[in-house]
């Protein structure tokens, strides 16, 4: 899965010319939390959150007049505020490497880049839905939860015997375990009876830490 | 996984009698996106946003400026129902109920980093992504065939395909070289997507 696969395209910008009331008012009315900034050439040159925004409006507490605050917030541009260092990622990039950039760098959306031009945004609720199809989390089924031996074939041994028991598996996630010697599978199974799936398990030295109809 | 196993035991709170300026303090530096709200019986009754906050008044109280309509999980929710509920309420932060008392909160950022493990992005090996026809079975004999030309797989996901009658998956294996990766998977019929070393 890339990101182009998932990321939102022609994204709402602004220009290095907006002010900060505008950049305010286009947030909203497009219910987004960023917005890339253009040059007049169309360049990507900087990206400024809403939060960016937040923190620069004058508290409410402030000894300007509203006439001073009012004249100021539709003064003061964006480029003032937006980061100009901006990160981004290309249309290829797989999706948890997007993921891993936003999470190392503490950001919540990167403007996607082909060759110069901003062709997208992908951002963490556009990873979280995948997240969601990951661990089908909209199917149902008997979902087990199974520590296992981190070793080569482990995986196979334990989706082979459920093949053979003949069901049908809607999704399967590997986790870290508790220490290097383990991992934790995730696995949401539909057409086998708990009780006979549980007990395969168990056959195959697999710990049962969790299972539960979804 | 559960949340229990995820979430941010002990968080963090404010009193509903506490100030926006005192509950901005607060999360300024700690890099908190939420605070549970509890009032003197240390009842949990809202959660405040930062966002809340920076658009509040600084001396109003938090009882004015926080969400009373809190959605909260338990400990042994699964993970990617926590998830479901954020996406589904487009919340990003939910705080963890034992018997009526405030014991976690779980985050996106969380369920973010559950993520990262999920699809092996901090390991090393050749990931590929391939289109397998939707019968039971085939991912055991995909997993089975890795296995036999002594792979280990890293990570391995399942997604939705282009139509019902697919599904996408994506496996990050270590210890085969990607042609011959490759050369096995399109004998088993699958439709390769992308493969690469990451």
């Amino acid at each position: 899965m890339l990101v182009q696969e998932r990321m939102s395209t022609h994204p709402v910008t602004i220009t290095t010319e907006t002010t900060m009331t505008d950049a305010l008012r286009v947030m909203r009315e497009n219910q987004v939390r960023r917005l890339p900034v253009l040059d007049e050439t169309g360049r990507l040159v900087g990206i400024v959150s809403e939060k960016d925004l937040l923190y620069a409006s004058p508290s409410p507490a402030t000894s300007l007049s509203i006439y001073e605050m009012h004249y100021m917030l539709t003064q003061l541009r964006v480029t003032e505020l937006m980061t100009s260092d901006v990160i981004t990622v290309a249309p290829d990039v797989p999706l948890e490497e997007a993921a891993r950039i936003m999470a190392d760098n503490k950001i919540g959306g990167l403007p996607v880049v082909d060759d110069g031009d901003l062709v997208g945004i992908i951002t963490e609720t556009d990873i979280f839905k995948v997240f969601l199809e990951l661990l089908g989390a909209r199917e149902k089924g008997l979902r087990l939860t199974l520590l296992i031996p981190e070793r080569k074939g482990e995986i196979a041994r334990i989706t082979t015997e459920i093949a053979r028991l003949g069901g049908n598996i809607l999704a399967l996630g590997t986790f870290l375990g508790d220490d290097p010697t383990t991992a934790v599978v995730t696995v949401k199974v539909e057409d086998v009876p708990a009780a006979e799936l549980e007990a395969a398990m168990r056959d195959l030295n697999c710990t049962i830490l969790d299972s539960r109809e979804i | 996984m559960l949340v229990v196993e995820r979430m941010t035991p002990n968080p963090i709170t404010i009193n509903q009698d506490a100030t926006v300026r005192q509950a901005l303090e607060i999360i300024e530096g700690r890099n908190l996106r939420h605070l549970p709200v509890l009032d003197d019986e240390e009842n949990l009754v809202g959660i405040v946003s930062e966002k809340d906050l920076l658009r509040a008044e600084s001396d109003s109280p938090i009882k004015e400026v926080m969400s009373r309509d809190v959605v909260t999980i338990t400990e042994y929710t699964a993970l990617e129902e926590a998830a479901r509920i954020m996406a589904d309420h487009k919340i990003s932060g939910l705080p963890v109920m034992r018997g009526g008392r405030l014991v976690g909160i779980i985050t996106e950022t969380d369920l973010f980093k559950i993520f990262l493990e999920l699809l092996g992005a901090r390991e090393k090996g050749v990931r590929l992504t391939m289109l397998i026809p939707e019968e039971p079975g085939m991912l055991a004999s995909l997993t089975g065939e890795i296995a036999a030309m002594g792979g280990n797989i890293l990570a391995l996901g399942t997604f939705m395909g282009e139509d019902p009658t697919n599904r996408m998956v994506t496996v990050k294996v270590s210890d085969v070289p990607s042609e011959k990766l490759v050369a096995i998977m399109e004998a088993l019929g699958m439709e390769i997507v992308d493969v690469r070393e990451a």
